[in-house]
């Protein structure tokens, strides 16, 4: 048996959010099965190696799984969902063919245009250049979220409001990076429109629903008392 | 019934009830809280994953091909060559084989495992390359040119005769240019380059097949026509057409590069259907980024030598525009209708444009075809030849333009947009050298009604229950339509929008339009306003009947309310008055009726104008431009929705922003491939660029069709570009001819200005 640790991996990223609500998106409570998940970072290197480190043991701490299908498990939009999935897969793929879950769409599959982003233990990032097994034990969040916290509820409305999906393609995309813009905010009155150009950069859209896009985010950011 | 074909349908008039308000998308619940499905979103029990193995040279011919490899590999179902031995490469990322598997991941392994031998063969990627004495032939026998549904049906068709890889397009000529420019007083002439640029919708090309049998399918694909769909892939696999249903529930952008089964550079229809069929198992073909950027169409390129003269009253008499541009391996690098006739009473008009085949993915239709490139060239060298004889761009092209709506929308313009105070800072700022300059430019767009009669059969039903449905066959490719739909609808049978239904996507649902040309709302929206009259006439007479009263005594009110003589009966309550089978109507939109306000070249359809201002900033030190102010000013009939009409053009404006700023694709001339094919590096613009956008419609009644409603989504990108370039010219006094206008490039500009003034 390799000596097991606590990986880094495990700790969340960074403090949670300030309105982490527990009911919504628990912390992981899952560290029953606490094997390290180390298979993306393993894989990773292996392939920069020269070939005959691929043969090489891996270091002794280190569970290596695969080339099997793997199991996970985690909180999808607050409900406890499992999969049994390749090591290589990525948690969006994981999502949408594993768990239906349409929300996160890999329109670049690099994580250069947001199209993906989930909330993983309440920050986003891409879910495309994510390992499925790295949300083993972990919170993930969509826009899909079938009972929506109020500011998400109030995001989707705003969108609808100002016209702000046309395709809808990046759509999913774009709310979770606004959720995850004002649900961080120390201040979300406070945005100014050049703060949410900014948040929102990483999101690409072809429609050209920016302008729509941001008027929703102020308009929600500026009535606080509706979420 | 006398609206029949819709011909005697009283066209509306004035303010309507529901027609034209700011309405909310009715898919904009399922698309905001990520339910909407789209294509990869389908899994038909057992689907299989498909991959595409693609040649990595841009030029060669087939030797031989392995594909055992791939069909070891345990969890592949099906492999199919999809090139031969002997066939010629023409192309970086032209299909060589394909596989099915059990998972994505299985199908990309096995494509690695793929040996396809191709002897490489000298290419050529670059315009000049491809037109050089002696430069490798890209293309042997004579070239069909491929048309889509994006292509502006009145164009010419055809082409001249190939002298190496040179193709002329049919010539456009209006009067003796070459008499006026040797008579004329003010000449200006330059050359204007505008780069290959990438449709680059979010959704990949994507397609599921599914066998049912030997002679029908059902295909789920991302598209701009359901209809090019089913066509194709009857004719692909010799089915009668409607055997094949087409499902596009929702589908993530096209822009003129998603008509028919197959991308225009990957037989993916092919493809799909054949794996499906060798592996007995529904099968999804979803490209990849990669292979979106390279092989599924581009707005071709294009190098205009443009010849414009001035008389010494400061009239425009001549404009000729000489092009040549690559549209790859494929056809229709033309500059559109803008220099041909957009400023008629220029007196002598000539263009000539050209293919140029280069070893590249093949261009096709992208958002107005032709037209952004001819709006830069042409409006760029009016404001040029402004310059030099000293008249204002604005009152220039006014005086150039006989479209009357156009020339309000010019007047609007400068007044919206401070024209006048714009103009007179950009010149107090060069005037002083400043270092951040601010520019202001115009441009126009010219485009055509392409909306059809009986080219779409749109079915309104009225349920016993008070409910109303709507039925047809369109695709919603993000213009909007499903709520046109129900927003003609419900502004017949007086219902809110809400209450009435919409189902849309599907072959299944009635015949309608691919939306390419801005013709899906002409030619739906008016099939969808005489089948809901039908309904409510129906509605009337029964409810007449049941009640016994004389047919002319039972009216509808504005708000859905039935008058039944002296009573009045709420809608639900007339409909409890219906027989079980409630009523179902069926419309076709009749011939276009009238060319009002102002006729389309060619006769017989109206004219869609539109205007656009562009102010910028530019840091002449860092050559940075920043476009911070956009006034569009635009017609297009009767508007449906307003939010959405709003949303096509602010879109178009965006699109027409990474025209002129920031998309190029570049291909690497020494090993043919494309080097910016993902996101990252093929800069489309995002929310850094957003300039402030002022958008203003001008109302204009037209009889074209029975909603009055024309097209906007097209028009709505043309002039963007084009008045962008303007600005900066108005920012430096020295003009960028090449899009995008990069900070080099201004750089350059104004080196080239200061040393042309120096001497």
């Amino acid at each position: 048996m390799p000596t097991r640790r606590p990986s880094p991996r495990r700790r969340p990223l960074r403090k949670p959010p300030r309105r982490y609500d527990p009911a919504v998106a628990r912390p992981p409570r899952l560290s029953r099965r606490g094997l390290l998940r180390t298979v993306g970072t393993t894989t990773a290197l292996a392939a920069c190696k020269p070939p005959k480190a691929h043969e090489a043991a891996p270091p002794e701490d280190v569970e290596v799984l695969g080339p099997e299908p793997i199991p996970v498990t985690f909180l999808l939009d607050g409900r406890r969902v499992r999969a049994k999935v390749p090591v290589q897969r990525t948690l969006q793929v994981c999502l949408q063919e594993d768990l239906g879950c349409t929300a996160p769409k890999a329109p670049c599959d690099r994580g250069a245009c947001g199209g993906c982003l989930v909330r993983l233990d309440g920050v986003a990032v891409p879910s495309c250049t994510m390992l499925a097994a790295d949300a083993d034990g972990r919170c993930v969040d969509t826009a899909a979220h079938p009972d929506p916290p109020p500011l998400l509820a109030a995001l989707r409305r705003a969108f609808v409001a100002h016209d702000a999906a046309q395709c809808g393609y990046c759509t999913a995309g774009m709310i979770t990076a606004a959720w995850d813009l004002l649900d961080r905010a120390p201040e979300p009155a406070a945005l100014d429109e050049a703060a949410v150009r900014r948040a929102m950069a990483g999101n690409l859209c072809r429609c050209g629903t920016h302008r729509a896009v941001v008027r929703a985010i102020l308009d929600v950011a500026g009535r606080k008392e509706t979420w | 019934m006398t609206e029949t074909d819709g011909r005697t349908l009283a066209p509306w008039r004035g303010a309507l009830r529901v027609v034209g308000a700011p309405i909310d998308r009715i898919d904009g619940p399922a698309k905001v809280s990520g339910r909407a499905r789209y294509t990869t979103h389908v899994t038909p029990p057992g689907l299989l994953h498909a991959a595409v193995a693609r040649s990595k040279v841009a030029a060669g011919t087939v030797r031989a091909l392995d594909l055992s490899g791939a069909e070891r590999l345990p969890g592949v179902r099906a492999v199919l060559a999809v090139a031969v031995p002997g066939q010629k490469i023409r192309f970086a990322g032209q299909d060589l084989a394909a596989v099915a598997a059990t998972t994505p991941e299985i199908a990309r392994a096995a494509v690695a495992r793929i040996e396809v031998v191709v002897e490489p063969t000298p290419h050529v990627v670059t315009l000049d390359g491809a037109m050089a004495d002696g430069a490798p032939r890209v293309h042997e026998d004579p070239v069909q040119a491929r048309r889509t549904e994006g292509d502006d049906p009145t164009e010419v068709r055809g082409g001249g005769r190939v002298t190496g890889n040179v193709r002329p397009l049919p010539a456009f000529e209006h009067g003796d240019p070459d008499r006026a420019f040797a008579r004329a007083a003010h000449v200006h002439e330059a050359v204007y380059e505008t780069p290959v640029v990438l449709h680059s919708a979010l959704e990949p090309h994507a397609l599921t097949v599914a066998w049912d049998g030997d002679d029908a399918m059902t295909v789920w694909a991302s598209t701009q026509s359901i209809f090019s769909v089913r066509d194709e892939m009857a004719s692909i696999f010799g089915l009668s057409p409607e055997r094949v249903t087409v499902i596009c529930e929702h589908m993530g952008g096209g822009f003129g590069a998603k008509f028919g089964a197959s991308a225009p550079g990957s037989r993916m229809g092919f493809i799909a259907g054949t794996l499906a069929r060798k592996a007995g198992a529904p099968v999804r073909l979803a490209l990849d980024r990669r292979a979106e950027q390279e092989v599924t169409g581009n707005r071709p390129s294009s190098r205009q030598r443009v010849r414009v003269a001035a008389d010494g009253r400061g009239r425009v008499v001549a404009l000729e525009v000489v092009s040549h541009g690559t549209a790859g391996v494929g056809t229709g690098a033309g500059v559109g209708r803008n220099a041909a006739h957009l400023y008629e009473k220029i007196p002598h008009r000539r263009v000539r444009a050209h293919d140029v085949f280069t070893h590249a993915g093949p261009g096709t239709a992208m958002r107005a075809p032709g037209h952004p490139q001819g709006a830069f060239a042409l409006e760029l060298a009016l404001d040029e030849l402004a310059a030099k004889i000293g008249a204002d761009p604005l009152d220039l092209r006014i005086a150039h333009d006989r479209h009357p709506v156009r020339r309000r929308e010019y007047e609007l313009g400068r007044a919206r947009f401070r024209w006048d105070d714009r103009r007179a800072r950009a010149r107090a700022a060069r005037a002083a050298g400043a270092r951040v300059r601010t520019g202001a430019g115009v441009a126009a767009s010219i485009w055509g009604d392409f909306g059809r009669a009986k080219a779409a059969r749109v079915t309104v039903a009225i349920e016993r229950d008070g409910s109303v449905h709507v039925r047809n066959g369109v695709q919603d490719i993000g213009g909007g339509i499903a709520t046109v739909l129900a927003a003609v609808v419900a502004e017949v049978l007086g219902r809110p929008v809400e209450r009435v239904h919409v189902r849309y996507g599907a072959s299944t649902l009635g015949r309608s339009v691919g939306s390419g040309g801005s013709q899906t709302t002409s030619s739906v929206a008016p099939a969808a306003r005489v089948a809901a009259e039908r309904a409510r006439r129906a509605l009337l007479e029964a409810v007449a009947e049941a009640t016994g009263t004389p047919p002319g005594a039972v009216t509808l009110e504005a708000g859905g309310t039935v008058r039944v003589g002296p009573r009045r009966l709420s809608f639900e309550d007339a409909c409890r008055l219906l027989d079980d089978d409630g009523i179902e109507a069926v419309g076709q939109r009749g011939p276009t009726r009238s060319d009002a306000p102002y006729p389309f070249p060619g006769g017989g359809r109206p004219q869609i104008g539109g205007v656009q201002f562009a102010a910028v900033e530019v840091d002449t030190w860092t050559g940075e431009v920043r476009c911070t102010h956009l006034t569009a000013v635009h017609d297009c009939g009767r508007v449906m929705n307003a939010k959405a009409a709003e949303s096509q053009v602010a879109g178009g404006i965006m699109m027409g922003l990474g025209f002129a700023l920031s998309e190029q694709r570049q291909v690497d001339p020494v090993h043919g491939r494309v080097l910016n094919a993902d996101l990252e590096r093929y800069k489309l613009p995002g929310f850094g660029e957003l300039p402030e956008i002022d958008v203003h419609f001008v109302p204009v009644e037209t009889d074209a069709n029975e909603t009055g409603s024309l097209g906007i989504g097209e028009p709505a990108t043309i002039p963007t570009a084009a008045a962008v370039a303007c600005a900066v010219f108005d920012a430096l006094g020295v003009p960028v001819r090449t899009l995008p206008i990069t900070p080099d490039r201004v750089l350059a500009a104004l080196r080239d200005g200061r040393a042309e003034a120096a001497p």
